[in-house]
């Protein structure tokens, strides 16, 4: 039988969707309010989360920020270790959307990354901290080179 | 449990002493539900001269019945997180 993939005891880096999902109240998101206090995002996907949240529903900032600060989510800073990733994972991006290309997936529905993934996925590389989003995409770049480790919380097999 | 607020809530006066520490009322912590003791808050600025202090727990859950009750008015089908991720499909800024 299947071992079912568990996320690793210790700090955990969590994207942006993670924390959307929880606003949402996505059951799947919401498991892992317990263990926001040993969480950690970066401040672009923070960032990002919080305009977002503005932009569809007038969410106010503040509070958010103070919501997640409260429960012990930490912010941490986006630096040059981190941003030196981009480039590894620009190559693995172009590797994987000609792959998907070859596959015969129609131009316009090929996945890529973001600056926004890319700041998520280059911090979990430089921290060597596991990651835990809700983009299935990112959960395939291993085949094409990406050292990280990618959780998908909307899948129901990752529990901690 | 929930509990049912009222928008005529006491007011009640506090002294911060000279280490910065208040000491708040018991009546104060129950009209808004917080238990003394182990319970973390959050506190932060609200304005000149306002400080908010705040259960996280609840003011999470407070952000959430807020945001879920206006996806309706505001057309917002489906999750926010496919609204998110919809969004950086569309991020041009890295496309070649």
């Amino acid at each position: 039988m299947a071992t079912k993939p568990s996320l690793p005891a210790g700090k955990v880096l969590v994207d942006a969707s993670l924390l959307v999902g929880i606003i949402d109240r996505d059951p799947d998101a919401c498991l892992f309010i317990p263990i926001l206090s040993r969480c950690v995002v970066t401040s672009v996907n923070f960032g990002e989360m919080l305009y977002k949240l503005e932009q569809l529903l007038d969410v106010d900032p503040q509070k958010v920020e103070s919501a997640f600060v409260g429960l012990g989510l930490q912010i941490d800073s986006f630096g040059l270790s981190a941003a030196r990733n981009f480039n590894e994972l620009k190559k693995i991006d172009e590797l994987s959307r000609s792959t998907q290309l070859a596959a015969g997936v129609a131009k316009h529905m090929v996945k890529s990354l973001s600056l926004a993934d890319l700041a998520c996925l280059s911090y979990g590389l430089d921290a060597k901290l596991p990651i835990l989003t809700g983009d299935k995409h990112w959960c395939t770049l291993n085949q094409y080179g990406f050292r990280g480790v990618v959780f998908d919380y909307r899948s129901p097999v990752t529990t901690f | 449990m929930t509990q049912t607020f009222t928008s005529h809530m006491t007011s009640y006066p506090v002294r911060l002493d000279a280490r910065r520490r208040p000491t708040l009322p018991s009546a104060l912590l129950e009209e808004a539900g917080i238990r003394a003791g182990s319970q973390e808050l959050v506190a932060r600025v609200d304005g000149p001269g306002r400080v908010v202090l705040e259960d996280p727990a609840a003011l999470l859950a407070s952000l959430q019945a807020s945001a879920v009750a206006k996806k309706p008015a505001r057309n917002i089908r489906g999750s926010l997180v496919d609204h998110l991720l919809e969004d950086r499909r569309n991020d041009k800024s890295l496309k070649l």
